[in-house]
C-alpha cells in the first residue's frame, strides 16, 4: 500500500516563499527554533548536535534551511561543507510531521522524506522531537492542516 | 514439578492490550487511546530497544507511571536484555529502579536478573521476555517454577496450534504479538547484528545499530549499508527499508532475493478472536522507536478491534478502515500474519 | 598480552581439550556413519551427537546415535547428546524425553525445555543457546546441575575471562573456536524457500548443501550460509592463533564444528599445534587453506564477529 501524494503547496504561499532569500529564511527559521523548542531539547541532546550542520529542505516551496547548534542555540549558517544531515520533503509533509499527524518512519519508507547522513544522529533528532510536547503549536497545525486538507 | 492445572479461561475473557512507549508522549497518547499496559525501557543498554534519543529517565518514568495510573493503565517495564560481565550490576541496579518507581511488571530475559529480581523483590511481577525465548510449557513451567513468572510472551516462531497447547498446559499468562515490525528469527537467538555490526539484540539492546547504518545514493541507487555490509539496494520506485540483516536482498547461486524474508509487517487483527478463545492473555504491539503518531494510530485501532472481539466474539470480523489505517503506518506496507499462519509449512 | 603473562598462564592451567561440536549439516546416512567412524580415531576428548537443527532431518534416528555413541565410547571418548536448538512442536518434546531416558551419555541442553528435564535431576551440559552472558546466569545453570557450560559466540575474550575470574565454583568451559558460526534459528526453512518449497515438502533440499548454502552480498562478498532454519556466517571462526589467551580466560574444552572435508587435518592441526609438535603459524597457514571460506575471529576480539584482525605474533 503507498501513500496518495501530498498536496502541493498553494501556489500563492509558494510565490512568497521563493522570494525569501536562503539566509534570511534560516534566520528567521532558528530564530523560532530557539523560541519555541530549544529550552525543550535536553542538554545532553543540544550538547550532541554542537557544530552539526542541518539542511531542511522543502522542494516543493523551494527553501532550504541551513543552520547549526552552537552553545546550545540554533543559529543560521550559509557554508557549503557537508550537512550531518540533509532533509528532504514537501511543505505539507513537514506539516504533518510537526502536527504529529503523520509518522516519519511511514513517510520515509515511502519515499516522502529522505534523510541523507548520519542515521543515529538522525535518530537522536527524530527521537527528541518525538519527547516534546508544543500541544498548542500542534492544535494549531492541525487546524491548518484540516483546512487545506485536500 | 509442581501440580499445574491447565488454566480455565472463559472464552468471553477480555484480552489486554500491551502498547509500546519510547518516549512520554508515546506513553501519554496509548494510555488516551485506551492501552491496558504500556510497556518501556530505561535510557541504557538494559532493554532492546536502546536507540539514541528514546527511552526514559527517572522524572519522565515517575511521570508516566503516574499518569498511566491515574487513568487506570499499568506499567511495564522492558529489562529484556543479557548482562555482561562488565555491566551486569546495571541491571540490578535497574530492576531496584523499576520497583522503586512503582512499576507494575518488569519484562525480563535473563535467569540470572530473573533470580535476583524474584529474591530482592518478591512482590515485584515478573514477565518473561520474547527475547527470553522460551517455545514449549515445559520451558515457561520451569521459569514459573523458580521465579514464579506471571505471564510470558511467545516468541513469534509458534503457529496458533502450538501457541494453543502451551496455554493449555500452563498456569502463565501468555501474550502474543499482534502487530509490528518482526523478524523471522526466534527472539534471543539471533546474532546476525553482531556478526556484522558488534551490537546485537542481546548484548547492546538493539539489531542494526543506527551509528553502523550508511544510506548512500550510487550509479545503482540508493544502497543501504551496515557495518559496511551491503543489505540491499533500491531502484528509484522502490521503497526503502530500515537495513535489518533478515530483511535484505542477497545473492544465492546467482538469484538476487530475499533470502530471509520479505519486508514487512505482522499483523494478526484477522486472528484475533481464535486467540481470545484460545485464552491468550494479552496482545503486543511492537514499534517503541516509533513515533506517538504511529503508537496513537495503532492503539485507535487495536483498541477498536479487541473491544470489538470481547463483546461480539461470533461477530467479530476485521474491518477496512482498520486495515487501511495499519497499512499506512507499516513497514514495507504489506500486513502478513507472520508465523502464526503459515503458507510455507 | 605479553610473553611472560603467557608461559605464566600456560604453566598454570591444565591441557586443554578438544571436543567435536554436532554435526550441524544433514548429510546422507552413510556419509554420516563413515565420518563418525573415523571420528573414532581422532585425537578429540568429547564427541557432541545428534540433530540439534531441523526435526525433519531423520537420515539417523536415536538409536542410530546411540549405536554410534557406543562405538565412540569404546574407542575412550567422551559421547554427549546434543538437544534440539529450537522446541516447537510435541514430537519435539518426546524426542527430547527419549534423549533425557537414555542412561548411557550426557546431554548437552541447548533450550529451557532441555534444563526443565535434567534440572535437579542429571547433570548437564549447557550448550552455547541457552544465553549464559554473565556468572549470574551461569551459578543458576550450575545450580541446576550444568558441570559444564558452551559459552555463547558473541562472548568476547574479556566476557568469558570476567566470568570464569568471578565464578567460585568448579565448572567446565568450553569455547566455540572452529566452524561457521551458528548466529541465528528460525521456525523457517530458508534452504526450501530458496527451492520455493514449503518446509513440510522440503524434499530434503539440505542434504544438497554438505557445508550449507552460500549468501553472497549484491557486491558479491560472502557473508551468510543458509542451513536449513538455521542461519550460519560464511567466515570460519578460528581461534587456533589464540590457545595462549584461550588457557587465559580458563577455558577446558575447544570446540570444532564439523565440515564436509578436511575435518581430521582440522582436528589434527589443533591437536599438534596445542602439544606442542606443531609452529603455530606454519599450522594456521595450513588451517586457512583446508578452510570452506575465509576465516573469522572478530567475536573473540570484542568486534564485529565477521572482522579477522591477524595476530601479529604466534607464540
Amino acid at each position: 500500500m503507498t501513500l496518495a501524494p501530498s498536496p502541493r503547496l498553494p501556489r500563492t504561499v509558494q510565490k512568497v516563499v521563493n522570494r525569501l532569500p536562503r539566509y534570511p529564511a534560516s534566520r528567521a527559521f532558528t530564530t523560532l527554533l530557539n523560541f519555541t523548542l530549544r529550552r525543550k531539547f535536553p542538554a545532553d541532546v543540544l550538547e550532541a548536535l554542537e557544530d552539526h550542520c542541518f539542511v531542511i529542505e522543502a522542494e516543493d516551496a523551494g527553501v532550504q534551511l541551513m543552520f547549526t547548534v552552537r552553545r546550545k542555540r540554533f543559529v543560521p549558517t550559509n557554508t557549503l561543507t557537508e550537512p550531518t544531515l540533509h532533509f528532504r520533503a514537501s511543505t505539507w509533509d513537514y506539516i504533518t510531521l510537526a502536527a504529529r499527524e503523520a509518522d516519519p518512519d511511514t513517510l520515509f519508507f515511502n519515499r516522502r522524506l529522505s534523510i541523507e547522513g548520519d542515521t543515529e544522529t538522525a535518530l537522536l533528532v527524530k527521537n527528541t522531537m518525538d519527547t516534546i510536547d508544543i500541544p498548542r503549536t500542534r492544535a494549531l497545525l492541525k487546524m491548518m492542516l484540516r483546512a487545506h486538507s485536500p | 514439578m509442581a501440580a499445574l492445572s491447565p488454566q480455565a479461561t472463559p472464552s468471553s475473557a477480555r484480552m489486554r492490550l500491551v502498547c509500546p512507549a519510547g518516549t512520554l508522549p508515546a506513553l501519554k497518547v496509548a494510555v488516551d487511546e485506551g492501552a491496558d499496559d504500556v510497556y518501556l525501557g530505561f535510557k541504557d543498554q538494559t532493554n532492546a530497544r536502546n536507540f539514541a534519543g528514546l527511552n526514559f529517565n527517572d522524572a519522565t518514568i515517575r511521570e508516566g507511571i503516574a499518569y498511566a495510573h491515574r487513568k487506570g493503565a499499568q506499567v511495564l517495564i522492558a529489562l529484556n536484555t543479557y548482562p555482561q560481565p562488565h555491566n551486569w550490576r546495571n541491571w540490578r541496579a535497574a530492576v531496584d529502579r523499576a520497583a522503586e518507581v512503582g512499576a507494575d511488571a518488569i519484562i525480563v530475559a535473563d535467569a540470572g536478573v530473573l533470580r535476583y529480581a524474584c529474591k530482592t523483590h518478591p512482590n515485584l511481577r515478573l514477565h518473561l521476555s520474547v527475547q527470553g525465548s522460551a517455545t514449549s510449557h515445559e520451558a515457561i513451567n520451569f521459569y514459573y517454577e523458580h521465579f514464579g513468572i506471571h505471564r510470558a510472551v511467545l516468541p513469534r516462531v509458534l503457529a496458533v496450534e502450538q501457541a494453543e497447547k502451551v496455554i493449555a498446559r500452563t498456569p502463565v499468562e501468555i501474550e502474543v504479538f499482534g502487530f509490528g515490525s518482526l523478524s523471522i528469527m526466534v527472539e534471543g537467538r539471533c546474532a546476525l547484528s553482531s556478526y556484522a555490526t558488534g551490537e546485537s539484540p542481546n548484548t547492546h539492546g538493539g539489531c542494526s545499530p543506527a551509528k553502523a547504518i550508511r544510506w548512500q545514493t550510487s550509479s545503482a541507487g540508493m544502497e543501504s549499508r551496515l557495518g559496511g555490509v551491503l543489505i540491499d539496494r533500491f531502484a528509484d520506485n522502490e521503497h526503502p527499508g530500515y537495513p535489518t540483516l533478515c530483511r535484505g536482498r542477497f545473492r544465492v547461486n546467482g538469484d538476487v532475493y530475499y533470502p530471509f524474508e520479505e519486508p514487512t509487517s505482522l499483523n494478526t487483527l484477522e486472528l484475533l478472536q481464535p486467540l481470545q478463545a484460545m485464552g491468550v492473555k494479552a496482545i503486543k504491539i511492537e514499534g517503541r522507536q516509533r513515533s506517538p503518531a504511529y503508537v496513537e494510530a495503532v492503539t485507535r485501532v487495536w483498541r477498536a478491534a479487541l473491544n470489538h472481539c470481547a463483546a461480539e466474539p461470533q461477530h467479530y470480523h476485521v474491518k477496512p478502515e482498520w486495515q487501511n489505517a495499519l497499512a499506512q503506518i507499516s513497514e514495507g506496507h504489506q500486513c502478513t500474519l507472520g508465523a502464526y499462519h503459515r503458507p510455507w509449512r | 598480552m605479553h610473553f611472560g603473562c603467557l608461559s605464566q598462564a600456560l604453566a598454570m592451567s591444565a591441557p586443554l581439550k578438544l571436543t567435536l561440536g554436532p554435526l550441524l549439516y544433514f548429510w546422507p546416512r552413510d556419509s554420516v556413519l563413515s565420518f563418525y567412524k573415523e571420528v573414532a580415531n581422532w585425537p578429540v576428548d568429547t564427541v557432541y551427537l545428534g540433530e540439534t537443527v531441523c526435526s525433519r532431518r531423520r537420515e539417523l534416528r536415536l538409536k542410530d546415535w546411540i549405536t554410534i555413541g557406543e562405538a565412540l565410547q569404546a574407542m575412550g571418548k567422551e559421547v554427549v547428546l546434543s538437544t534440539f536448538e529450537l522446541i516447537e512442536t510435541d514430537a519435539d518434546l518426546r524426542l527430547l524425553q527419549s534423549l533425557v531416558n537414555q542412561s548411557l551419555f550426557r546431554v548437552e541442553a541447548n533450550d529451557m525445555s532441555a534444563v526443565s528435564r535434567l534440572a535437579g535431576r542429571i547433570p548437564f551440559i549447557a550448550g552455547p543457546f541457552l544465553n549464559i552472558y554473565n556468572s549470574d546466569t551461569l551459578a543458576f545453570f550450575a545450580e541446576q546441575g550444568a558441570t559444564r557450560w558452551v559459552a555463547n559466540v558473541e562472548l568476547a575474550r574479556d566476557g568469558i575471562a570476567a566470568i570464569t575470574a568471578e565464578t567460585p565454583f568448579s565448572i567446565e568451559t568450553e569455547v566455540f573456536a572452529y566452524g561457521r558460526l551458528p548466529l541465528a534459528v528460525s521456525a523457517r526453512c530458508f534452504t526450501a524457500r530458496y527451492h520455493n518449497l514449503t518446509k513440510d515438502h522440503c524434499e530434503f533440499r539440505c542434504l544438497n548443501y554438505p557445508d550449507g548454502l552460500l549468501v553472497e552480498t549484491q557486491d558479491d562478498q560472502s557473508f551468510l550460509v543458509m542451513n536449513g532454519v538455521q542461519t550460519q556466517s560464511a567466515g570460519v571462526h578460528n581461534l587456533l592463533p589464540e590457545l595462549a589467551e584461550l588457557r587465559a580466560v580458563e577455558a577446558t574444552h575447544l570446540r570444532l564444528s564439523p565440515q564436509s572435508r578436511h575435518m581430521a587435518e582440522v582436528v589434527t592441526l589443533f591437536a599438534q599445534t596445542l602439544a606442542g609438535t606443531f609452529n603455530p603459524t606454519w599450522a594456521n597457514q595450513e588451517l586457512t587453506a583446508l578452510m570452506p571460506d575465509a576465516p573469522c575471529n572478530g567475536y573473540w576480539m570484542g568486534k564485529p564477529g565477521i572482522t579477522y584482525t591477524e595476530k601479529e605474533r604466534v607464540l
